[in-house]
This record gives structure tokens, sequence and C-alpha cells, in this order.
């Protein structure tokens, strides 16, 4: 008896609640559509990436790190530009498309930062860009900071050449490009066949 | 035979846990069918849409920009209401007809986002977006419920904001 009657009460209580409309909770009136939407375009816009490469200025920064804990600290500040993926690995929020060599369309973020965290690995810290036309400004930016081209050759062991460009105004850094389609030995985005070129950007202090 | 499927239930009735459980199933079944049949009743007495878990589509929604106001309401029987007011017209202009809703099991390819199509009396394609992202049911993150509507499908490429108006 006890339990039939435990049994009722629990019925017409959830049967109470079955009566509620839980989705007028969550709709608004026409009348405050217009501050409900410029409210979600605000918080939107601080939550959408405003450039899709990192700037000269902020490589020339990361080139002081020597470890991966002073990359993270770094990279944290640049959200939501920059979206951390895993451990040494940061991609642009933003995407582009591109067309392969092949002429296929891939849709890809628009460039990566990886550092490399492989166990005995020599450091390596690289951002890569995925269009000519990011790594002409990129680079242009680096000029702008009076980099100039220092000489070409395979300065980090790489399978490409790399061009080498040095400035009065930052004496002691080196940026290395390298246009390639193998910017990482089978790392993230790039563990596959890369059919697209890449434009890849690495500042170090030299030893 | 008869006799050997009774002996079976009883001895599985004499379990106290099995009675358990079937009064679980019952009350939960109870409940349910409770809540559907307030649901349906508050939805004809009012006009309204109740919407539960997978329903989150149905309902009204509204968009205003500087170029019109639109307000579409998709029915629990499929009927699709459409209403817009440019901001160049006086007048409201509204179309009625039938929509589907296409659930991502259904699209062409995993790449592509969930889908309405609606279509007017004439049979002829009034409304046809991807639904790029719905306020989940019972979400504490969106304080208004919303439907993202994308023209292609394709991952960040997303259309329109559409909130869900009170009806």
């Amino acid at each position: 008896m006890q339990q039939l009657t435990q049994s009722l009460c629990f019925l017409a209580l959830t049967g109470m609640i079955a009566c509620g409309n839980p989705t007028s909770k969550k709709g608004i009136d026409p009348e405050a559509l217009d501050s409900v939407q410029a409210q979600h375009n605000k918080e939107l816009a601080a939550a959408t990436a405003k450039r899709n490469t990192l700037r000269a200025g902020e490589l020339i920064a990361l080139a002081g790190c020597k470890d991966l804990n002073c990359i993270e600290q770094y990279m944290k500040n640049l959200s939501p530009d920059f979206i951390y993926l895993r451990k040494g690995e940061w991609a642009a929020q933003q995407r582009i498309t591109i067309a392969d060599t092949s002429g296929n369309e891939l849709t890809l973020p628009a460039s990566t930062f990886y550092v490399d965290t492989n166990p005995q690995a020599s450091w390596r810290a690289a951002h890569t860009v995925h269009t000519k036309e990011q790594g002409e400004r990129l680079l242009d930016e680096f000029k702008s900071f009076g980099f100039q081209l220092a000489g070409e050759g395979y300065y980090l062991g790489l399978k490409s050449k790399q061009q080498q460009y040095i400035s009065g105004k930052y004496p002691g850094i080196s940026l290395y490009l390298t246009a390639t389609f193998r910017p990482w030995g089978l790392k993230g985005l790039y563990e596959n066949n890369v059919t697209w070129p890449c434009y890849v950007f690495e500042a170090y202090e030299d030893q | 035979m008869p006799k050997l499927i009774l002996a079976v239930i009883a001895r599985l009735l004499a379990s106290p846990y099995i009675r358990g459980a079937l009064l679980l199933f019952m009350i939960a079944g109870s409940y349910l069918g409770i809540r559907k049949w307030a649901d349906r009743r508050t939805e004809r007495e009012q006009d309204t849409e109740i919407v539960r878990e997978g329903e989150e589509y149905l309902g009204t929604w509204g968009n205003r920009s500087d170029a019109a106001f639109i307000i579409f309401r998709l029915h629990r029987n499929g009927a699709f209401t459409f209403r817009i007011k440019e901001a160049s017209q006086k007048d409201t202009v509204i179309t009625t007809g039938q929509y589907e809703w296409l659930p991502l099991r259904d699209a062409r390819s995993i790449n592509d986002y969930p889908r309405i199509i609606a279509r007017d009396a004439s049979g002829d394609t009034i409304f046809n977006y991807f639904v790029a992202y719905i306020t989940p049911y019972d979400s504490k993150t969106d304080k208004t419920d919303r439907m993202e509507l994308s023209v292609n499908g394709k991952a960040d490429t997303t259309g329109y904001t559409f909130f869900r108006l009170n009806q």
C-alpha cells in the first residue's frame, strides 16, 4: 500500500513537471531581438580570430624561447587567433581553402605553429603558412624590421634550402625561410603527404 | 505449454528485484506518457510547439537585419510558415508550405550539416539551408535558443543566425 502511495505521488509530481514548457524559458519576444542579436554579435566578435598568421614581432619574441613551457605561456595570449591543438601544436582558428598541385580544393587551418616535442629531437619551432600571399606578407613584415637576405643553404638540416635573413635592429636573431612540401616529418597536419606548397618561418637566436 | 509460460512468469514475478524493475519501467513509461499528453494538449490550446529532446528545431525563429525582418515557424505537423518584412517594403509577405527536416544521418556526406528544406503549396522550394548549429535541449550555455543556418554546409561558412521567439 505504501509502495502504491509513493508511486502515485511520484506520478503526480512528474505530471506537474511535464505540464511546464521549457521552450518558453529560452525564447525571446520579437521586440528583444535587436538587443539579443547585438549581444550575440559582440560575443561572437570577441571569440572570432582577427588574423590568420603570427606577426613578425611575435616570431622574434618566440625566438627567445628555449623550452616548450615558454612557448605555451606566450601562445596562451594569442587566443582566439591561435588555438592549442595538442602538445607542441597550435593552429590558426581561421581556415582557408586552397587548391593543391592536383587542383583539389582543401580546407585547412590558415597556418600552424609547431614545436618539435620528440624526445632527443633538436629544438625546432616553426610557423608554417599555406599560401604564397601569406608568406610574402609576413616576409614584408620582417623586412620592415630591417631583416635582409644574408644567405641561402641547408642551415637547419631540412631537405629544402633555407633563406637566412638577419637584421641590424635585432642582432643575434636569424630568420630562416623555407618553401617546401615537407615542412614537418609526420607531424600533425603534415602527417600524410603534403600536396600543397608550404612556407616555413623559423626564427632563432644564434648559438 | 501456457501452463509452463505462466509458471515462468510466476517464478519471475516472485523475485522482488524483477517486481521493482517492472515498477520502475511503469513509472518511467507513465511519466513519458503524461508528459507527451500534456505537451500535445498545451500545443493545441496555445498554438505553439513544446520542444523536447531531439526536436530542438521546432518552433518560431526570427532574425532582424538592416535589409529585412524574417520569422519562420516549423510546426510539429510539418507545416512551414515564412514571414518576411523587407525594410524597403511596407507589407509583410507570408508564405506557407511544408518542410522536411533532414538529420545528419540522411545527408549525403558526413561533412554536411542537417538540413531544412521547405516547399510551398505549388512544390517550389522556398527554403533550403543547412543547420550548422542549434542550441541543444537543456543547454546551460546559451541563454537564448539559437539556430545557425548555412548556405552550403561547409565548415566555417555560417550564414544566418536565428533566435527562438516566444509564440
